[in-house]
């Protein structure tokens, strides 16, 4: 009775110890276990994310269009389908005046196409207070390498963090420890955006940083990618100012809110674009 | 033996569960914790080492699949374990679901309302409204899957024989007169 008495008194103070041992381990480890978890899990995680996706009104769209050229010209189409196609068919001017309006606005010659890379389902999301990042279902096995961009519809959503065979994490523009090369579209002002900070009451911002002596940008400004970290290509869309605040004598904090909101992520594009290599300068001869 | 299996066996279910079923069946309101839980319901139930081994471990799974630091939420889960244990290890331990459920309710609670404190502590930066939120809807959702989640592990370890020696004989000695009972019917 008293050795079990004994040896109780020592289990919990043990087990505590065993758990503030454990903020010792690197948080790289921490992520590429987790993802090693979704990689295990990815069949499992797929048919849970197909299972709970949102209806996705562009995927019926082309079925009725697809449903309309393979009914033949003596059958005659439902009512409900063709008047869903007149719909689409009428909104097609007003969406290509919109799509032209954001092409002056962001200064585009062309229409921008992604770079080249890899689509990827997301299988995992937010689970209690983790950080901003999202599961991807392809991995190494599938070209994901790590430290890659991620975009979705034309717009920069984040980057891979890390890498499992079947599986990938990427963080998100919000996650602390990420950082990205950036412009005011307008201004050109190049600066660094980074993730929130500690104590950020939204959870959907990020911060942009400029060191300028004097900065004359404005709320709702476009911010882009600059092309300087090598990771994404100049001129993609990562959001918009929503604040500016003067935090030194040559500091500039803006606050920008991202392009897309991770909770309507279903698929992302991985970018494959090769990291250019900076070579090392030579020391010139004496 | 038995009991490692145990052990695999409900780390297995809370990843699963936490990771893949509860996210894809159930609104954000209703998500419980389902790690804590389970080791809540296994520490109600079984001696005090096999159920602290049990809050580890399931605080490592939470850890690994959602803490903004590694060993957080660990810590948290083993000090309300201990909270729960010093204020009612005699009532938690006589083999009813009542104040297994409480105290589920009630560790839940505490331990991530620690978990907002201790972050911002060492700089994770939770503020106050998002940690209210959270810790409030994961005291709901507690309440709500709180009795189904003890239920399921009690019955898994009276299968497996893992229980206090003391609530294993109780129980098969009612599933024994509950089955004369039956045969008499």
């Amino acid at each position: 009775m008293h050795r079990t008495a004994g040896r109780n008194n020592l289990v919990f103070p043990c087990f505590l110890c065993a758990a503030l041992a454990l903020f010792l381990v690197p948080q790289a480890s921490v992520a590429t276990l987790r993802t090693g978890i979704y990689s295990a899990l990815s069949p499992l995680l797929r048919v849970m994310a197909r299972s709970s996706r949102p209806a996705d009104p562009l995927p019926a769209s082309i079925n009725l269009m697809e449903q309309k050229s393979a009914t033949s010209s003596n059958e005659r189409p439902t009512t409900g389908v063709a008047a869903e196609y007149e719909r689409l068919n009428n909104e097609l001017p007003r969406l290509k005046e919109i799509h032209q309006r954001y092409m002056d606005m962001l200064k585009l010659k062309a229409p921008l196409n992604d770079p080249p890379g890899i689509e990827a389902g997301v299988i995992a999301r937010k689970i209690l207070w983790q950080e901003p990042l999202l599961g991807l279902d392809k991995g190494s096995a599938d070209g994901v390498r790590m430290d890659a961009g991620v975009m979705h519809r034309g717009a920069v959503v984040g980057r891979i963090v890390a890498v499992a065979p079947h599986a990938s994490s990427m963080a998100l523009l919000t996650h602390r420890a990420l950082t990205i090369g950036a412009r005011l579209a307008d201004l050109r002002v190049e600066g660094i955006l980074q993730g929130q900070k500690p104590g950020d009451a939204s959870e959907r911002v990020c911060r942009l940083l400029i060191v300028a002596k004097d900065l004359k940008a404005l709320v709702g400004e476009h911010v882009v990618t600059s092309g300087l970290d090598g990771t994404f290509p100049p001129g993609l869309w990562l959001g918009v100012v929503t604040k500016i605040n003067h935090s030194g004598d040559f500091q500039w904090e803006l606050q920008i809110t991202p392009a897309c909101d991770e909770n309507r992520i279903e698929s992302v594009h991985v970018l494959t674009v090769e990291t250019p290599e900076v070579p090392w300068p030579q020391m010139p001869k004496k | 033996m038995r009991y490692a299996l145990y052990l695999t066996l409900v780390f297995a279910a809370a990843v699963v569960f936490q990771t893949a079923l509860v996210p894809a069946f159930l609104p954000p309101v209703l998500r419980p914790d389902v790690c804590l839980l389970i080791g809540i319901a296994v520490l109600s139930f079984s001696t005090i080492e096999f159920g602290l081994s049990t809050i580890f471990l399931m605080g490592l799974s939470a850890d690994l699949l959602g803490s903004g630091r590694f060993g957080l939420l660990t810590l948290c889960y083993l000090i309300s374990a201990g909270a729960i244990l010093l204020a009612a290890w005699r009532d938690l331990s006589r083999g009813d679901f009542g104040v297994p459920w409480i105290a589920c309710v009630f560790g839940t609670a505490l331990a991530h309302a620690l978990y907002c404190l201790i972050g911002n502590l060492i700089g994770l930066g939770i503020p106050l409204p998002r940690a209210t939120s959270e810790v409030l809807s994961l005291a709901i959702a507690a309440c709500v899957w709180g009795l189904p989640v003890i239920y399921v592990v009690s019955r898994g370890m009276f299968r497996l024989h893992v229980m206090l020696p003391d609530v294993q004989a109780r129980w098969t000695n009612e599933e024994r007169m509950h089955g004369a009972r039956k045969r008499h019917a």
